[in-house]
Order: C-alpha cells, then sequence, then structure tokens
C-alpha cells in the first residue's frame, strides 16, 4: 500500500501543471463532499424531515438556502441528500464493475460461443442511453433506493465489460501467462492473481468515469420520479421538487439541488480525467 | 445487432426476476387483478410462446394496445415521435455548431487562452446534468429575462398547424401560418439549447484533437506552401478530414442525445416519446412502457446504419 502512495506521489511530482491541478481541485471537491455527507447532522442547522412555518422562503440567514413547499430547510436537505446520492451511485458502480469485470473476465479469457453471446448481449445492452435502461430496472423492481442503484449499476455494466474484455485478449497470450501456467495454476488462479491486478487501474478509472455517470443517472431518475421516493433527501428527487414550484418564481429550491449534483459530478470528473492522463491509461469515457 | 436488441428487451422486461405487473398495480392490487392483467396482456403463456409472439407481432408493426388510450401503441408513438424528432434534429445542429466552431478555434489557438477558455467549457458541460440546465434556462430566460416561453410548443391560443409531418415548426411554415412558425420557434429555442449544450461538449473535444492532426498533416503544409488563404486552409484542407470521426460520434452519442431529450421534454413538458414514456410508467402501461423501448433501441440501431453510410460521402475513399 505504501509502495502504491510512493508511487502516485512520484507521478504527482512529474506531471504537467494541468493535471497537477486537475488533480488537486477534483480530489478537493469529492473529498469535501464526502465530508458533508459524513458530518451532515453537523453541518445542517435542521432535521432534513423538519418542517418549519415558512414555506418557500427565499435564501435568508435563517434557511441559508430558504426552503421548500413543506418548509424544510433545503440546507439540511442537500447535506442530508449527499449521503443518499453518494450511496446509491458508489453501489451502482460496484454492481457494474463487478459484474462487467467478471464478465469480461470469463468471456475474454475462455472466448468461443459463450464469448459471443454474452459480447452480442453487452452490446445491445451499451446502444441503450443509460437512463432508458435505469427506467426499465426500476420498472422490473419497482421504485426505490436499491432499485435504483442496481438498474443504474447494470446500464452501465457494458463498459467495464468491454475495457476487462479488450484487456484480457491483449494480455493472455503473453509469456508471464504462459509461464505460471506451464507451473500448473489453474484458470481461476491466472484471471484473479495474474490477469485482473493488471487491468485494475483501468476499471479504477474507469470507475470513476462511471461514478459521475451514475451520480447524474440516479438524479436523472429522481427528478422523473422514478428513483428515490420522497421524502428521503435525494438531489434529483429534490429538483423534481423545485420543477413543480418554479412557476410561483421559486428558484432556489431548483437551483441548489443543482449545484450539488454540478459540484459533485465535476469533482469526479476532473480527479478521474487527472489520474487517466497521470497514468496514461487512455480509459476513455462512454 | 437489432435482433439481440430486441431480444435484451425482451429478456430485461420478461425473464428477468421481478414482476413488472406487480410492480406497476402496486402493492394493493389483489392477486387477481395481478393475474387477470397477466391474462390479459398474454404474459401467462410459456416464455418461449411469449417471446414468438413479441417478435412475430414486432415484424408486423404491431406494437399492442396502450391500456390506458386503448389505441394502438404504434399509433400513439406515430403522434409524439414527430416533437422528438425535432427536439433532437434541433439540438445536434446546435451542438454540431457550438462545438465544430470551439473545437476549431481551440485548435487553431493550441495550449493559448481561447484553447483552454474552450477546454473548460467543454469540460463544464459534460459535467451538467441536462435537466438541471434545463431548469436553469427556464429560470434565467423565462423568469428573470422574461423573454422566452418556458412550456409547451405553441402558445394556448395559437392554434395548432394541421397535421403533415408532426413536427410543429415544419408544419407551420408549409402551412404558411407564420405567427404559428415563429411561435413554435420561440418555444424550441430552450430546449435545443438544452439539448445542444449537453453534446456540444464531445463534438468540441474531438473537433480539437482532430484538427490539431489534420492541420499538422503534410497536404496542410503543401496547401500553405503554395499560397493558399489561411482560411481556406483551416476550413477547406484541415476541417473535411476533421470531420469524419465527429461524424462518428454524433452518431454514437445518439444514444445519449436521446437520453437527454428524454429528459429535456419532461422538463420543458414537450409531448414527445420521453414524455409519452414516463406518462406510461406512471399509468402503468405495460404495453406502451416497451413499446418505446422497442422503438428507442430500433432508432439507435438506424442511426448507427445512418452513420455508416455517411461516412462513404465525407470519405470517398470509403466505398461498399
Amino acid at each position: 500500500m505504501n509502495k502504491l502512495f510512493n508511487e502516485i506521489g512520484r507521478k504527482f511530482k512529474q506531471s504537467s501543471k494541468s493535471d497537477k491541478l486537475l488533480v488537486s481541485a477534483g480530489l478537493v471537491l469529492v473529498l469535501g463532499m464526502i465530508l458533508l455527507g459524513l458530518f451532515a447532522s453537523f453541518v445542517s442547522p435542521y432535521g432534513p424531515y423538519e418542517m418549519s412555518q415558512s414555506r418557500l422562503s427565499p435564501p435568508s440567514t435563517e434557511h441559508l438556502f430558504g426552503t421548500d413547499y413543506l418548509g424544510r430547510d433545503i440546507l439540511s436537505r442537500m447535506a442530508y441528500g449527499t449521503r443518499i446520492s453518494l450511496l446509491v451511485a458508489a453501489v451502482a458502480a460496484s454492481v457494474s464493475l463487478i459484474l462487467g469485470a467478471s464478465l469480461g473476465l470469463f468471456s475474454g479469457y475462455f472466448g468461443g460461443n459463450m464469448d459471443r453471446v454474452i459480447g452480442l448481449t453487452m452490446d445491445a445492452l451499451y446502444s441503450f442511453p443509460v437512463i432508458v435502461l435505469a427506467i426499465m430496472m426500476t420498472i422490473m423492481l419497482g421504485p426505490g433506493v436499491t432499485s435504483t442503484a442496481i438498474g443504474v449499476g447494470i446500464a452501465l455494466t457494458p463498459s467495464y465489460y468491454r475495457v476487462t474484455r479488450s484487456f484480457v485478449l491483449s494480455i493472455k497470450e503473453r509469456g508471464f501467462i504462459e509461464g505460471v501456467r506451464a507451473i500448473g495454476a489453474g484458470d481461476l488462479h491466472i484471471m484473479s492473481r495474474h490477469i485482473l491486478p493488471n487491468a485494475l487501474p483501468s476499471l479504477a478509472v474507469l470507475a470513476s468515469f462511471n461514478m459521475a455517470e451514475g451520480i447524474i443517472s440516479v438524479a436523472g431518475l429522481g427528478f422523473l420520479g422514478l428513483g428515490v421516493p420522497q421524502p428521503t433527501p435525494e438531489w434529483g428527487a429534490d429538483l423534481k421538487m423545485g420543477r413543480d414550484v418554479l412557476a410561483y418564481g421559486a428558484w432556489w429550491v431548483s437551483v441548489f439541488p443543482g449545484l450539488m449534483i454540478l459540484a459533485m459530478v465535476l469533482g469526479v470528473n476532473m480527479l478521474s480525467e487527472g489520474v487517466n492522463s497521470l497514468f496514461k491509461l487512455g480509459v476513455r469515457r462512454r | 445487432m437489432v435482433w439481440v436488441s430486441l431480444t435484451a428487451i425482451f429478456i430485461v422486461m420478461h425473464v428477468i426476476p421481478g414482476d413488472p405487473i406487480r410492480a406497476m398495480l402496486g402493492p394493493k392490487a389483489t392477486e387477481e387483478m395481478v393475474a387477470m392483467m397477466r391474462h390479459q396482456l398474454g404474459l401467462d403463456k410459456p416464455l418461449i410462446a411469449q417471446y414468438f409472439d413479441y417478435l412475430w407481432n414486432l415484424l408486423h408493426g404491431d406494437l399492442g394496445t396502450s391500456i390506458t388510450t386503448r389505441r394502438p401503441v404504434s399509433f400513439e408513438i406515430a403522434l409524439r415521435f414527430p416533437t422528438t424528432l425535432q427536439l433532437t434534429i434541433g439540438g445536434i445542429i446546435v451542438a454540431a455548431i457550438l462545438g465544430i466552431y470551439s473545437g476549431i478555434i481551440s485548435a487553431l489557438h493550441e495550449n493559448k487562452l481561447a484553447d483552454h477558455a474552450a477546454r473548460i467549457y467543454a469540460f463544464f458541460v459534460y459535467s451538467l446534468p441536462v435537466f438541471w440546465l434545463g431548469l436553469m434556462f427556464q429560470i434565467f430566460f423565462g423568469k428573470v429575462l422574461g423573454i422566452l416561453p418556458i412550456y409547451g410548443q405553441l402558445d394556448p391560443f395559437i392554434d395548432r398547424p394541421r397535421f403533415i409531418t408532426g413536427m410543429v415548426v415544419v408544419d407551420s411554415l408549409l402551412a404558411a401560418d407564420l405567427p404559428a412558425f415563429f411561435n413554435s420557434l420561440e418555444h424550441m429555442i430552450l430546449p435545443w439549447l438544452t439539448v445542444g449544450l449537453l453534446l456540444s461538449a464531445s463534438i468540441s473535444r474531438i473537433t480539437r484533437t482532430n484538427m490539431i492532426e489534420a492541420l499538422g498533416e503534410d497536404y496542410v503544409v503543401g496547401a500553405r506552401a503554395k499560397g493558399t488563404p489561411e482560411n481556406v486552409v483551416t476550413y477547406k484542407h484541415a476541417l473535411r478530414n476533421a470531420l469524419l470521426p465527429v461524424v462518428t460520434l454524433i452518431g454514437l452519442q445518439f444514444a445519449l442525445m436521446l437520453g437527454g431529450a428524454l429528459l429535456t421534454e419532461y422538463v420543458y413538458s414537450l409531448p414527445g416519446m420521453g414524455s409519452l414514456l414516463i406518462s406510461a410508467i406512471y399509468e402503468r402501461d405495460f404495453p406502451m412502457t416497451q413499446g418505446i423501448i422497442v422503438i428507442f433501441s430500433l432508432l439507435v440501431g438506424l442511426v448507427s446504419l445512418c452513420v455508416d453510410i455517411t461516412y462513404a460521402f465525407l470519405d470517398p475513399r470509403i466505398k461498399y
């Protein structure tokens, strides 16, 4: 682990100024968001479900971000919303990572008919807009936190599949794989101990790219009213509330959730873009 | 490929554990209601039979009958599709103008201020949630400045032109109904900008990379050497060669675009396929939901075919 950090530090020192800026700005934003989520109860002046008498009041010293139509403090809901949004996006990213990487590993390693079938299915999935796939999944599983996470996760799977599979194909004929096979290593051992570790850096960057897309998709589902149901504080669902009260001129209800999403996605994107060029991985986003 | 997509949809909607009918009818539905709905939709038959029914009906253009409106799903989609098409085409035009232009500026001033500005723009736009962008446009142009309408396709007191193509902008022009034409244009400005901005980021990035590459090629040096004006070199020699990957990208991003259009329609209350899909889900209209998703996937397939054909036009070296 220590070696890894040293390596990252070395790469960081060698990198160009703009890359340094990207990585540090991204890191600050992402860490800030994670801290905000962790310490939501300290940051927020009110509870996320606590209603007050002042409904739809504009930002003031009492309510920094204003209140929504039920008189709930928007700042508090945003802080608590960080938890849900990050959690759902992280679960989605893990689902797609595990599913995509293992399918890609098997498909690329064994080849043959199974490779063809999985490949075609993944190509078909890849051609869908992520949000439509996620909608399909939530239709199947019913709305809720878990189904949103699984839905977005499955929708993002094909990109991991592609990266892993092409990686396996490029590496499996190399000498060291043949070497371990010659001393009697089994297929599973080769895949898990010799191929996967080599693919990990690319997968990690892809995961963070997808994390950004996941956050947007989760929020998009919430915005359409198909994601995390109310009254759970979630940025997308809160944004939908903002849309509904826009006619009354209550801009603050929709401005702040969007800014939160933007800050988070921007942070994740900057970080992953920076790391990508730092390590010259050449991972491309969807 | 299309067949695989269709099969994938079938698998997702029918085979994967989970019960759309129960999910759609909600927790209060009784066993009898669920069973009745299943029987009505033919979902109680064996899977293989369902699969062949589904493919057979699709081959005949039959997407089933909507539960809520009792009209064929294909009819409903045909009514709504032009609006989505109008939104997407306009969006692509906006995106191409913004993206290609900012990409060229970026490439011509590589690593200078304009380049950095264009790259930051692309990065920023890439991280924008499209639905929020739409809302912000509504607040700024509709509420603060009050210069543009923020909902729908036409003002309520203007008659909708006769249905010819279904695209209100085109229909009003064809009917020579100028007030309706300008009114509908006004209504489309914000949605077009919203969808266009979303796509312009990646177009800008790829135009930049390809222009930089093209500007370094021998034929550009050659053209400059024989005294061709710089403008002609940029736009005729370099740009034409740099455009090919851009076309691919627009094709590849079409899926992203459809997703963006879906959310944009919802924001601006445009009666397109996206809002149809969402209301179908809300109204628990299973055949309609499935039909729209099928059409979405067919569209994506069709577009990738079109991209391949456009290739041959842009690059005479490719022949089929």
